[in-house]
């Protein structure tokens, strides 16, 4: 049978549909197959860009409620949640519509379905509008991405149990919410329901919220999180039990004491798992590592030579920018040019209030390794820009090679810092030393100013903050 | 000097406490030097004073209540708040209080010794200072002149603080003018004008010239034009003031087209005048340092004026007038003075204005990189086309890069978009580090910013685009 098209994506997300689009553009004919609409994936239907636009909902309705600070009172906000669902479902509307769109204008061939591969360079869709499809290729990129993942404890068959996709519906505001898991999934849908006015509790069983980023970064977090809603460390959930009217949590607390929690709905944010199952992996003689990753090398390719892998479902971190890259690195691979995926730094942004971003090495990191780094942290309390922001939480941090100069690392906390971040990106990948962010200007008065009064405290000359 | 007046030895003196004065005055005394400061005003000058800080916390209030009253739009009913300008007032006046006292604890922090009163160069070598208490003398080995700008005023429109206001009445008025006539379209006239409809007044701008932001790459303007319009603000360009009428129901202008034509009157309750700012070098005598007494100081690149052990750093040395520029010079100027080698060589200086949207530019222009002779790439982004300014509700704006043809070494680039101010500076980074659109292409932007513009921009420049078509 002859190829029916050069290359075939599976998986329509951030990592599937940057793969396509940039395939098509070097000339390969393209086949990508999604379950979805239109591509998009998690990151444009249930993940990144709802939760966006909730979040952007929620910074403003604090901000509405804040401007007292500045004269200016505001009424206490009435939520109409159908406009808000339809204002957002608009927004993953005219995204996703606008993919569709890219896909056609570039000659890449949707199609909606489920598939599974049902040899080494077939694949079988279901369609979404019914009947089964082959489709021979020549290569095959694999980006399936991830599924939310769930606890044995809270295996309870309920409406009121939502997972993240769930939470994003809106369909309703609990007057009690339970978010289980403080990772970044669950402070941004609980910092979403606060502002909507939902008593937000947080349980997370690690000692800190965020786990595994930078504490110095989490503290002023936490603290904001702290005085908007109840979380609770070191906390198990035990058992999750339902009655007509409500939900109950069994909770086994730090100091091991126990304690029932009632509330109206619970939203489980334990994390994400690959999506390896269903697809055929047993006929490409694929399997996933024990982490449930599809193992691939620096092209992105798999054990299987004409199949490759990308995104959520081939590794850490489970990032939309990371999925894209990774797309771009395969198709320009597949296509004959000579490229690897080896970034120096990738980015990850967690958009709470404050905003928490960081890029390259972490102090924690650093330990574990046992790399000698230096540390310098500007407290935005220092900052003018800040001030006049009425947002002096903030903290921006680099870390340094001792010896060199080297930027290695870049961490911020505060409003805007997942803008920010993308200088200290740039710093590491171009090999900045920190006397090259210093004496690049900064614009004044901005929060940027940090970034480089940071790197000044490296180098033993801040000017408007002492000590390191 | 006469005899029995006591004259106070200092190793560096420096004029003016502004961001180039204090920033100067704290590398010096960190590098060893005995400094002494000089300062008339309130330390952290026009930047901290009357200018950056204040405006900037206004625009910030504006901002937000802006982004409040939209929530309605998305079904979230909120009353608009009464604006109380007291309110913002007090805070703005707090967060200058704070800020001027981090710096004064900066100073003596490191030992800088601040004298409060007027300096006047008597020689060379000594300055007179007028203080509260009577006049002193300053013997310094050298001396560095920071004494930054002030409002330039327009011969018929002379600013009496009440109806007619320079920046700094404006920014400490304790109620909001109903009818703003904003005379001069530059940044500031821009930026204080959207505050003032955004908070509730009808707001018109004036502009001789016939566009607004005249030195700013049109493409970027058109946003903020366009937003002016959506927010009320008449933008009437190419229109001269003849002659102002002030009477105690507002303020009566005359006005003329620039191209000639029939005279036209405008009434305002106030009238904000912006239109540009001069050195202040008036009655400091810089001719008994041995310098002329230009509009301007002119520099070389080690900030040294033209008598050896004179420099001059900031406002005072002309354009552009912008407090990050102040600070830089500033601060190589305490290191020159110190005997280190050092010199403003910036490659890129970036340049914002907090309209709606943010504008930012640094690096050339597509125009002037063309003029100097540049074969250049020029792409353009169109900010709507990212997840996250349809995610943050601010889809209007534009991004640009300029990058020679051949080499794709980056030349320019600009921003009109939320976080603009922000987002210059990886740009700025990568035009100091002599980055290629490859490099930041290459660079992974985190999903979903506004920071993807740039790297959206270069993959364009590269022919690799993904959220747009080549
Ligand atoms: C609530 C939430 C918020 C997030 N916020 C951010 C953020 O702010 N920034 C960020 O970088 N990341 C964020 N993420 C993570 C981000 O969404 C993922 O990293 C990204 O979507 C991964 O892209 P991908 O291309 O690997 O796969 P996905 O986006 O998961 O796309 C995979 C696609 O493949 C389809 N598919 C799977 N199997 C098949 C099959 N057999 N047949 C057909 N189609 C199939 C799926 O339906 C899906 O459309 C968030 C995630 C969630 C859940
Ligand atoms: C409304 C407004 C908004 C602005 N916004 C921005 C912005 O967002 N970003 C930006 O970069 N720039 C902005 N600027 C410009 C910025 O304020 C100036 O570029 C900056 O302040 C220049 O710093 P400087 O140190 O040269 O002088 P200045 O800040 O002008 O300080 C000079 C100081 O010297 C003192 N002085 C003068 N003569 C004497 C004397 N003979 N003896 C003793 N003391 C003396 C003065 O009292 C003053 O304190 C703005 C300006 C205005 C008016």
């Amino acid at each position: 049978m002859p190829n029916e098209t050069d290359l075939l994506v599976l998986g329509g997300g951030p990592g599937g549909y940057a793969a396509a689009f940039a395939a098509a553009d070097l000339g390969l004919s393209v086949t990508l197959v999604d379950a979805g609409e239109n591509p998009g994936g998690v990151c444009l239907y249930r993940g990144c860009i709802p939760s966006k636009t909730l979040l952007h909902v929620a910074s403003v309705l604090r901000e509405s409620q804040e401007i007292a600070s500045f004269g200016v009172r505001f009424s206490a906000p009435e939520i109409d949640l159908d406009a808000l669902k339809a204002q957002k479902e608009a927004v993953v509307q005219r995204l996703t519509g606008g993919l569709g769109q890219l896909a056609r204008q570039r000659k890449v061939r949707y199609v909606q379905g489920r598939g599974r591969f049902s040899g080494r360079s077939t694949l079988t869709v279901d369609l979404a509008d019914g009947g089964a499809q082959e489709i021979a290729f020549g290569h095959a990129i694999i980006a399936t991405g991830s599924l939310p993942r769930t606890l044995p404890a809270l295996a309870l068959e309920s409406r009121r149990v939502w997972d993240s996709t769930a939470a994003l519906e809106l369909r309703e505001v609990p007057r009690r919410l339970l978010v289980v898991g403080g990772g970044y999934i669950g402070a941004e849908l609980a910092t979403v329901y606060a502002a909507l006015g939902s008593e937000v509790t947080v349980v997370e069983v690690t000692q800190g919220l965020l786990p595994g980023v930078d504490e110095d970064l989490v503290r002023p977090l936490a603290q904001r999180m702290g005085k908007e809603m109840r979380v609770l460390l070191g906390t198990r959930v035990e058992h999750l039990g339902e009655s007509a009217s409500e939900l109950t949590a069994d909770l086994l607390l730090q100091d091991g004491s126990h304690e029932s929690l009632m509330c109206d709905a619970v939203l489980v944010s334990v994390g994400r798992a690959p999506q390896t199952a269903g697809i055929g992996l047993e006929v490409l003689q694929l399997a996933p590592d024990a982490q449930g990753f599809l193992p691939v090398d620096a092209q992105r390719r798999t054990a299987a030579a004409n199949i490759y892998a990308i995104g959520d479902v081939a590794g850490q971190p489970m990032l939309a920018h990371k999925a894209s890259h990774e797309g771009r690195i395969a198709a320009e691979a597949i296509a004959g040019r000579k490229v690897a995926y080896e970034p120096a730094a990738i980015p990850a942004v967690v958009f709470t209030d404050p905003e928490i971003a960081w890029a390259g090495l972490t102090e924690r990191e650093a330990k574990q390794r046992a790399t000698k780094v230096q540390v310098a942290r500007f407290p935005w309390a220092a900052s003018g820009r800040a001030t006049t922001l009425g947002r002096q939480d903030g903290l921006t941090k680099i870390l340094t090679d001792p010896d060199s100069g080297l930027v290695l690392g870049v961490g911020i906390t505060g409003p805007g810092a997942g803008e920010l971040i993308a200088e200290g990106v740039l710093a590491i990948e171009m090999g900045a030393v920190a006397e090259d962010v210093a004496r690049s200007i900064h614009p004044h008065p901005t929060l940027s100013e940090t970034v480089m009064e940071a790197a000044e405290a490296t180098i033993g000359r801040a000017t408007h903050f002492y000590g390191r | 000097m006469v005899v029995g007046e006591i004259v106070n030895q200092t190793e560096l003196l420096v004029i003016g406490g502004g961001p180039g004065g204090y920033v100067a005055a704290l590398r010096a005394a960190q590098l060893g030097m005995d400094v002494t400061l000089i300062e008339e005003g309130e330390l952290g000058g026009v930047c901290l004073q009357q200018g950056c800080i204040p405006s900037k916390t206004w625009i910030a209030a504006a901002d937000d209540y802006e982004r409040a009253k939209g929530l309605t739009a998305i079904g979230i009913a909120v009353e608009a708040g009464r604006v109380d300008l007291s309110g913002l007032r007090q805070f703005k006046d707090g967060v200058v209080q704070q800020l001027t006292s981090g710096v004064r604890q900066l100073l003596s922090g490191r030992g800088v010794h601040v004298v409060k009163g007027r300096a006047e160069f008597i020689n060379a070598t000594t300055t007179a200072v007028e203080a509260s208490d009577g006049r002193q003398f300053y013997h310094f080995a050298q001396v560095i002149i920071a004494t930054g700008s002030r409002a330039r005023q327009l011969a018929n429109l002379p600013a009496d603080g009440e109806r007619i206001l320079l920046p700094k009445h404006f920014l400490a008025l304790g109620a909001l003018p109903h009818r703003l006539c904003v005379v001069g379209g530059g940044y500031i006239g821009i930026e204080l004008g959207t505050a003032a409809a955004k908070l509730g007044s009808e707001v018109t701008i004036l502009e001789y010239t016939d566009r607004l932001l005249p030195q700013t790459d049109p493409d970027l303007v058109r946003v903020v034009e366009r937003r002016l319009r959506e927010l009320g603000v008449v933008v009437r360009k190419g229109v001269q003031v003849e002659s102002a009428s002030v009477g105690e129901e507002g303020v009566a202008l005359q006005t003329t087209p620039a191209g000639g034509g029939a005279a036209e009157t405008l009434a305002a309750d106030r009238v904000l005048v912006a239109v540009g700012r001069d050195a202040n070098l008036e009655g400091l005598g810089v001719e008994k340092a041995g310098l002329a007494a230009g509009p301007v100081l002119t520099v070389d690149d080690r900030m040294r004026t033209a008598a050896p052990n004179v420099f001059a750093v900031g406002d005072v040395t002309g354009g552009p007038m912008l407090a990050h520029r102040a600070s830089h010079q500033g601060y190589v100027a305490a290191e020159v003075a110190a005997g280190r080698t050092a010199a403003f060589l910036a490659q890129a200086i970036p340049a914002v204005v907090f309209s709606d949207p943010e504008l930012a530019t640094v690096g050339l222009s597509e125009a002037d990189a063309v003029a100097q002779g540049y074969a250049v790439r020029t792409v353009q982004f169109p900010m709507r086309a990212l997840g996250r300014s349809l995610a943050g509700r601010s889809a209007s704006g534009v991004a640009k890069l300029v990058a020679d043809q051949e080499t794709g070494v980056l030349l320019g680039a600009g921003i009109c978009a939320a976080h603009a101010s922000d987002l210059i500076a990886e740009m700025t980074l990568a035009l100091e580090m002599g980055a290629t659109l490859e490099d930041v292409a290459g660079t992974i932007h985190a999903h979903p910013t506004y920071s993807e513009a740039w790297h959206e921009s270069a993959l364009l420049g590269l022919g690799q685009p993904l959220h747009v078509l080549k």
